[in-house]
Parts: structure tokens; sequence; C-alpha cells
């Protein structure tokens, strides 16, 4: 027979039925309270409270009352000495917590230890789904019921005090009437699931699903469903693992809890580990594609660019830059021909875009934030890879109109024309007593800016070379004449003429 | 000018808050003592002092969050029970949840819960309230934006919408320039007097000395005692501040002298 | 033993003085000399009864219906507690430590019994009670005591006359060599008695006809007693280590056993929880008939407190529960 019509079968058994009823009650009623549980960081509270009902359990045996009556009284004793020790003594909830739960705890342990068998004690601990009888059912049921009942027609007052509890208590909200009910509420839920799970493993079905749910979801009532949805899903399924591989089910429910939160939070589609990962290199792999668009704008006057020129624009491998050029071949971009790599008309439009976004910034950086030019182009390349796109048109309206960048570059149009300079020349190729104005600078190197803005050859500036040096050249600039080195020179664009 | 409100003609109507000599103790830590003051309805205040001074205490002493040693406070004429649900109590910022799982338009909506009975949702008259709200802050279009992914100014917003939402009579905002973006600021200025105008009442912890001077209609000097009340011009005078100050003052010397006042060499 | 109380460690002057000095030396002296004849061993003058240890109640009473007067018996696992999984506590250690002889069942009962006794540091005699016995394995492919021997030899009443009596007489000879005569003649009269027994059960037994002679009980127990005796165990739901959650899968299976094999009766144990049979039952409309003497004698005036009135009161309730007529 397959698992799948053993487990068919399986429910054919009235105890199973009820001992699968019982576990997805339980999962429900602890999803819904341990949200609350959850976004008010009650979870260790909630533990606390699970160990605190032993001793009512106990005393309950001894008596012969129903254990629920002794359950909910400890419970609730003990989550208001809690509060107690806190106020009239040093400790803080953290130590008062611990002192009380597990004192409570022993105390359970010792009456029990007398009383009754261990079996008792450990179906008490860790469950014993199997065990459950329509009594039993019924108890879950009900008590699932009113917590679940309170909860959702107090919605709003609990949302309120649990958000904000200043302003509930501001407004009047009897939030100190609300604590001790949402005590008294996660009492009966531990009450409802001591048959399932026991009182050890109960705080985990009131942590775990919520805690999955919380990866997904970010409103509370959304919260709330989705905790529910993952803890019927997790008893069901904890179950059944039980029944196929003969392990506790307790235990089983617990472990597919922990199991389905792991997943969310390495999975889940905005806060997952593995997806924020993916998404940072998709965004890195991103950058370099552009970075690599925007050299090849700016190298490729008519002829295309060797793929090792390319490499050493953008400081990257040769053998790296033919992996990603065959990407940008891809899709589209490029065209590789035998003397190097060339933009596609639809290439060129995207690398513009690129280039726009890049000198934009750096207008910006300038302009508005006074950040001195030998420092704009680092800042922009990091700022036009993490900048949404739709912020380029509110930079080109915030910069004004603006034709270069601040080293003199032209500014891309939005549809991705360039206005190419009439003539150009190196500063370094001029010809003896030829005079000429700078219209840009090689804007990567910033110690070469810095020394490009001591000596005055800035863009729109007006420049004679006087005559070539060894080294470099001789140049008026302003006023007086300076020996320029040639990697200096070769970093500067002058039109020559008047 | 002289302190404690007496040179300062009273509100015409019933004041919108009115506190008589109170004190709040902490563990036998004196934090105000014998305040005594009436805010009146359509009245934009602020409120200056020192760290420490029981700025927030007074506001919190306000809507019965600290319970008072001596003294009485009124809300809109009548007992504090009865008349905190118009009352919108902004703390500073750090105080709230902002990883709790609402977006904008919850926590806006919140403002409607206390004028709705136990058990009863907010309904359409209510989502409509805090839609204006949203408008009013220009924030209508983070609705949908979950609150911890907001700015500082965003959440600001987020806070005073809510508190119009509640429609307060009474606002009672505790630093809520401190982190904010220059929109921000600016959007929380144009909406003091659209509050003025509208007979409501707000009281602002603030700490810029410049712009309490250029904002408010009354100051109220703080500093366990109420140092002084009244037009900013007549309050922010050197001898108040050093009065209220004790010891702090240096570089508010600079300010108040730069901007010029009488008194002061 | 000696004790120099002048070499005492009363603090000398500024203690209010010699007198008290006197005084406090006298009460040293007293309380050292009270624990020396109470550690020291008696010099013989006075016959006292010696000490026997005996893991649980029913071989506490074996020992007790062949030593009489001549014994003190103490079981360490209180009546109505599972010997399987029973915590000792430090006075059971105390027990061990001064006893003359201690008594234990073996054969995977007290999974507990060798750590304690290396702990305790006892030198008393250790007699494993079941010494002889031909053990039955236990058959639960589930259980991790498969194979292992089944612990409950005492329940067939020929496993005690042959070995468990004999046993137990010769060890109290052995720990008591003054008493043998008293010990061979109760022993004897014990034996007579269960000899009668055996005959009894099986008599009694005849009054079911063999195809409701069906055994579904909480612990897998009733092998020894079944082949003795003509039952067949048809299903259980603990074998030996009732602290776990049975699998799911092992109710499932009982239940169509006992379907199956048309059980007219359950029985639960008195020690363990009878939940888990609750739901037997509950699920296959068969009642549960009674709850057996196994692991433990009844509670004193519950007509089950020996060993004789155990097996009696099961049998009744067996027969009453499977279908055989009133004597």
């Amino acid at each position: 027979m397959s698992v799948l019509q053993e487990l068919a079968a399986a429910l054919g058994y009235a105890f199973v039925r009820q001992a699968l009823l019982a576990a997805v009650v339980v999962g429900t009623v602890c999803a819904v309270m341990g949200s609350f549980l959850l976004v008010r960081r009650w979870a260790l509270l909630g533990d606390a409270i699970s160990h605190a009902v032993l001793p009512g359990v106990a005393i309950a045996f001894l008596l012969g009352w129903p254990y629920v009556v002794g359950a909910l009284v400890t419970g609730l004793l003990t989550a208001l000495g809690i509060g107690a020790v806190e106020r009239h003594t040093r400790l803080k909830q953290d130590a008062a917590m611990g002192l009380l739960f597990i004192t409570a705890f022993a105390l359970g342990l010792a009456i029990i230890s007398r009383i009754r068998s261990p079996v008792d004690l450990f179906h008490v601990l860790f469950g014993n789904v199997l065990a459950v009888s329509r009594g039993d059912l019924v108890l879950t049921a009900v008590s699932g019921a009113v917590v679940v009942g309170t909860i959702a027609l107090l919605y709003k007052e609990l949302l309120l005090w649990a958000f904000d509890p200043v302003m509930a208590e501001s407004v009047g909200l009897p939030v100190r009437r609300l604590h001790y009910l949402m005590l008294l509420l996660t009492s009966l839920t531990i009450v409802a699931a001591l048959q399932a799970v026991g009182i050890v493993l109960v705080v985990a079905m009131l942590i775990a699903p919520p805690a999955t749910a919380a990866m997904f979801s970010d409103r509370l009532h959304r919260l709330i469903l989705g905790a529910v949805l993952v803890g019927v899903l997790t008893a069901v399924t904890g179950f059944w693992l039980a029944y196929v591989f003969d392990i506790a089910s307790g235990a089983t429910m617990v472990l597919v809890g922990a199991g389905f939160f792991a997943l969310a939070a390495l999975f889940a589609p905005r806060r997952g580990v593995v997806v924020r990962a993916l998404r940072r290199r998709q965004a890195a792999a991103q950058a370099r594609l552009d970075d690599y668009l925007k050299a090849l704008f700016a190298e490729e006057a008519e002829a295309p660019t060797p793929v090792a020129a390319l490499a050493a624009r953008v400081h990257d491998a040769p053998a790296a830059a033919t992996a990603v050029v065959r990407q940008l071949a891809r899709l589209g971009l490029v065209t590789e021909t035998p003397h190097g790599v060339q933009l596609t008309a639809t290439g060129r439009r995207a690398a513009a875009q690129r280039v726009r976004t890049h000198r934009l910034w750096e207008r910006f950086l300038v302009d508005r934030a006074g950040m001195p030019w030998d420092q704009v182009h680092q800042a922009a390349d990091r700022l036009e890879h993490v900048a949404p796109r739709r912020l380029t048109e509110e930079l080109a309206r915030t910069v004004g109109p603006q034709a270069t960048d601040p080293h003199g570059a032209p500014i891309p149009t939005a549809e991705g024309e360039v206005a190419r300079p009439a003539e150009e020349h190196l500063l370094s190729e001029l010809q003896p007593e030829q005079e000429g104005t700078v219209t840009r600078v090689e804007d990567e190197d910033p110690d070469v800016l810095r020394l490009l803005e001591a000596t005055g050859l800035v863009p729109g500036r007006r420049v004679r070379l006087v005559r070539p040096e060894p080294d470099g050249v001789r140049v008026a600039v302003g006023d007086g004449e300076i020996a320029i080195p040639r990697r200096v020179a070769r970093s500067v664009y002058v039109m020559p003429g008047r | 000018m002289t302190p404690a409100g007496a040179a300062t003609p009273a509100p015409a109507a019933t004041p919108a808050v009115e506190v008589t000599n109170l004190s709040v103790t902490y563990d036998s830590h004196p934090v105000l003592l014998g305040v005594s003051v009436q805010v009146g309805p359509g009245e934009v205040v602020g409120v200056v002092g020192p760290n420490g001074a029981g700025k927030s205490t007074l506001f919190r002493a306000l809507v019965g969050l600290v319970p008072l040693t001596t003294g009485t406070v009124r809300l809109l004429g009548g007992p504090v029970e009865r008349g905190r649900r118009w009352v919108a109590y902004l703390p500073q910022r750090e105080a709230l949840d902002w990883d709790f799982p609402v977006v904008v338009w919850d926590a806006v909506l919140m403002g409607r819960f206390p004028h709705l009975p136990w058990g009863r949702r907010p309904g359409a008259a209510d989502r409509a309230v805090a839609a204006r709200a949203l408008e009013a802050l220009g924030i209508a279009d983070l609705r949908d934006r979950h609150i911890g992914e907001l700015s500082g100014g965003q959440q600001q917003r987020v806070l005073l919408a809510r508190a119009l939402a509640q429609e307060a009579r009474v606002l009672l905002l505790d630093e809520p320039f401190i982190g904010v973006d220059a929109a921000t600021e600016a959007t929380i200025l144009a909406l003091l007097p659209r509050l003025r105008a509208e007979g409501r009442t707000v009281l602002v912890v603030d700490h810029d000395l410049v712009r309490v001077r250029e904002t408010y209609d009354r100051v109220l000097l703080l500093n366990q005692r109420l140092v002084a009340a009244g037009p900013p011009a007549a309050v922010l005078t050197e001898e108040l501040l050093r009065a209220t100050y004790a010891g702090r003052l240096a570089p508010l010397e600079a300010m108040v002298g730069a901007e010029g006042t009488e008194g002061g060499p | 033993m000696r004790f120099r109380v002048g070499e005492s460690h009363v603090p000398t002057g500024g203690f209010r003085g010699a007198r008290a000095q006197g005084v406090a030396a006298a009460a040293v002296a007293v309380v050292l000399a009270a624990l020396a004849s109470w550690s020291c061993a008696p010099s013989g003058a006075t016959p006292r009864r010696i000490r026997v240890v005996a893991t649980y109640s029913v071989i506490a009473d074996l020992a007790r219906q062949v030593a009489g007067d001549r014994a003190e018996v103490h079981a360490l696992v209180p009546v109505g507690t599972d010997p399987h999984t029973y915590e000792p506590r430090p006075g059971d250690a105390r027990r061990l430590a001064e006893a003359d002889l201690v008594l234990y069942n073996g054969l995977n009962l007290e999974l507990w019994f060798d750590r304690f006794v290396r702990g305790s540091g006892t030198r008393a005699r250790i007699v494993v009670a079941s010494d002889g016995v031909t053990p039955i394995l236990i058959q639960d492919p589930l259980s991790r005591f498969q194979g292992a021997p089944d612990p409950h030899a005492w329940l067939d009443v020929q496993n005690v006359i042959r070995h468990y009596v004999p046993t137990i007489r010769d060890a109290l000879i052995a720990a008591d060599p003054q008493g043998a005569a008293a010990y061979r003649a109760q022993a004897e009269r014990y034996l007579a008695e269960l000899r009668a027994l055996d005959a009894w059960i099986r008599q009694r037994v005849a009054a079911i006809p063999p195809e409701r002679r069906k055994l579904v009980t909480t612990e897998n127990a009733l092998h020894y007693f079944a082949a003795r005796y003509g039952f067949e165990v048809v299903g259980w739901i603990y074998t030996l280590a009732p602290e776990s959650e049975p699998p799911a899968r092992r109710m499932v299976e009982l239940v169509e056993r006992i379907r199956r094999e048309r059980v007219p009766a359950l029985f639960v144990d008195l020690t363990l929880n009878p939940r888990l049979m609750e739901r037997l039952s509950q699920e296959t409309g068969v009642p549960i008939r009674g709850a057996l003497y196994i692991d433990s004698l009844g509670r004193p005036g519950s007509g089950a407190d020996t060993y004789v009135g155990m097996m009696r009161a099961n049998v009744e309730l067996l027969v009453a529960g499977l279908g055989g007529g009133r004597p």
C-alpha cells in the first residue's frame, strides 16, 4: 500500500481523526495567540506560562478537579508573580521570569513524581495526540473558540494596545486589564494545546507559525491569517510525518514548524536571505554591464574597440571582459567584429542613457552638494547603480538645463543624443603657439583633476601651448606659464581657435 | 515680563488645557513642581526647557499616563478621563515599535479607534477621515508602505496624520522636528496655523529657539517649575532663559544675542 | 573507638568562661559517642531481624512469605508505581547501603538497577530472584528490546515455584544461617500454597472457551502467563518503555488485529495510563473489562496485596471479562 493510500486508510479510524482534528485546532489557536505574542515580544513569557501550568495540572490531579482549572490558575498566578517581582525587586523581566516559572515547574515535577506515573508526566510535558478523547477534543475546541473569539471581537483594541500602548493608555483604553486578559488567553491557549503537544513544546507552536508568516506580511491581520495557514499545515504535516516514520507527533510538529520557518527565512520573496543575496548579485551584474556600456560609449569614435582596451578601461581581466561582451552581444547591445566591439543602435541608446545618468549625478553633486570635482566621478559611479531609474529625470529637473558635466563632457539628452564638439585636440598635441579653449578633461584620476584645478586648466579656460618639453608641455594659462607633465596634458581636450 | 502666566490674558473660552498646581514625583525625585497654566482653544504653544525639565512628563500628566502628586488637570473643560480621547499625544519617535506589522494606512486609521465603541469596526466615514488626514500631510502615496520603511520625516507625518484622523482637539507634540527633513518641517509648520484656525490647541516641545521665536503664540519656559509663560518676544529674554537653563546657556547666548532683543549687553 | 575530647575544637577563653567550655566539651562527647554506637556493628547480644531490600512489591511479598518474622523486608518501588522506569530516591540509597540482602528480578525489569547499586556502595549480598528461569524473548520489531529477555516471569506460578522461591530461600539462608530451619519450613509451606494456586488457575481458566482466550493489555507482559495457562497474546501498546509515545501505526495495527481476532475484552495495567487503551476501546467497540496487576501488588485491603491474592484477582478478572461463567 502506498503511503498516500495508507494515510487515507488511517483516516478511517476515529482516534486518528480526533488526533488530527486536535492538532489542527491547536495549530490554529496557537497561531492566533502566538501572533500577538510575537509582535508584543512576549515569546519568552509564553514559554514561562507554559511551564508554570504544570503545578496546576498536578494539583488538579491531586484534588480530582479538571486539569483546566488548575492550569489556568497557576498559569495566571505565575504571570502576575512575574510582574510583581519585576515591580518590587531590582530584577528585570528576564530574571524574574526565569526564577518564577522554573520554580513553578519544579513544584509541579515534585508533586507529579509523588502521585502519578512517569507516563502521565511525559504526556503532560510532550503531549500525546493519539490519546485525545472526544471529551478532550471538545475542551480544546471550546478553549480555542474562546481565545479566537475574544481576539476577533476585541481586535482593534488589541491592535492599538499591541502597537502603541502609550497611545492606547492615553486615550483611555484599560491597558492593565487588556494585559491581564492577554495573559489569561495565553494560559487558555496552552491548556488547549496540552494534549497535542504538551507544555514544553507548545511555545514552538505559538511562535514558529507567526514568525514564518512575518516573513511575508506587512500587516497584522494578514500575519495572523498567514500564521493560521502555516499552523494548520504544520500540524497536519507533522502529524502525518510522525505517522509515516513512527516518531512522536509533538516533536515532529515542532520540527516541521521550524522547517517552515527556515524555508521562509531563506526564500521569502522580499525578506528571504537567499532572495536578498540573489538580488544583490543581480544588481552587481547589472552594474557591471552598465560600466561596460559606458566605457564603450566613451571609447569609440567611429572605430570598434578592441576587447583588451575595453578591459583595461573598466579595470577588468581580458578573460572576464570577453564573457561580458558575449552577454552584451546576446542582449543585442553590441556586435563583435574582428577589430573589436561595437555598440549597436540599441546599445548606443542604452549606453547614452547610462552616461546621461552618470553625468547628471556629477553635475548635481558639484552644483548642489558642493562636492569637489575630483571626487564626483567615483561617487556618481556608485550612485547611478543604486538609485532607481526614474530618479534620473528628477535629477535633470533639479540641475536644470545643462549641457556638460563638471569635467566638460557633454550630457546626452533623454533620447540618447549627444552633442559632439566641433573639433577637439589633446593639449599635448597642440602646435606651439596654438591657442584654444579647454572643452573637457578626463575625469578618472583624482590627482590629475586636483592638479588641473590648481593650475586653472578647467573647461572654458583659454590656454596657449608655449612649447613642448621632454617630459610634457609648457603652457600659458591665465597670467602665467606652467609646465604640465605629459600624462596630465593627455587628459585635457582643447578646441583650437578663438 | 513676570512668570507663571499672571500677566498673560486668559483665553476667552473655556481653556482646552487647564493645569492647576501640578506636581509629579518619581521615586521621591521631583519632576514637576507646582505648574499652573491655561492653554485656551485655538492656541499654538511652544514648551521650552533643558533636558530633564519635565516637559515630556507634563505631556504625560495631561493624558493621565503618570500619577499626579498634587494638583489637577482639566481637559476641554472636564476631567481627564472624559477629554482624553480628543487629545493626541505624540511622544518622541523612538518610543514606537516601527517594526510592527502595520502599513501607513493602518497606523493612521488607528486614530479613529478612540471614538469607536468596543467591538465596532471602522466604517466608511472613518475611512474617509483617515484618507483626508493622509492627504493633509502629503503621504497619501505612502499608504501601503510598511512603517519601518519610512524616513524620519515620513514617520512624523504618519503620527500627525493619525492625530488628524483622531480629530484631536488638543495635540501634544514632543520634539516633532528632530530628525526630519526640511520638507516635513515646512509641512508641520504650515499645519499649525490650520489647526489654530480650526480652534484646536497644539503644545509643542521645541528646542530650536529661533524657530520658537517665529512660530508660537505663546511660549512656556519649563524647568520643573513654570519659569515663564507668554509671547515669545517677552519670554525669550536672556534673563529668563538663564533662569530656565541654569548653566547650559552658552550656545544659546549666541542665538539670543544674534537675533537681537532687549536686555543683554 | 576512642575519642580525645580534650583535644576537641572547643574555643578557649572569651566565650563565657570555663563553665561553658566544660558543658560544650561534654556535649561534644555525648554526640560523638552516640554516633560511634550507631555506626558500629552490634556485638551480637540482641538478635535483630535481617534487612532485606527487594526492588518491587511482588518480590518483596515472596521474600516476606519465606522469611516470616526473621526478616524486615522493604520494597524500593512503591505499590502502584511502574518498576521499569522508577527513579530511585536518596532514601533508597541509604536502605540499600544498610541492607543485608538485596533481591531483584533481573531479566530487564529494573533498567535503573545496575547504576544505582554501583552508586550506593552497598556491601549486601545481591541476588537475582529469577535465577534459573528459562526466559521468553521479546518479539517486537518496533522495540529496542527486540530479542532481549522478557522480565515478567513471575506471572507464571510454576516459575515462582521452581525458581523464585527456592532462590530466595537459599539467599536468606546464606545471609542468615541461623534461620535456615525456619526458612526451609516456611518455604515448604508457601510452595504448597503456590501449587494449590497453580492448580486452581488451571481449573478456573478452563471456564473460558479456548477461542476467547485472547489477551490485549497496555504492556507487553503476559507471555509467560499465556504460555503456561493456554492464552494467546494478541496485542499490546508498550514494550518495556512506557515513557515514549507509541507509534500511530502500532495503534492502527492493533485495532485491526483486535477486530480480526474478535478479542472479547481489553485490559489495562494498574500502573500505566489507560487513555490509549480507551481509544482502542472506542475504536473497536470492545470494552475494557478490568485493570490487571502486573508489575505491582495491589494496595493493602484490595485483596491483591499478596502475590497469591494478585494472581487470583487477575484470573477472576480475565474469566469475567473474557466470558467464562462464575464458580
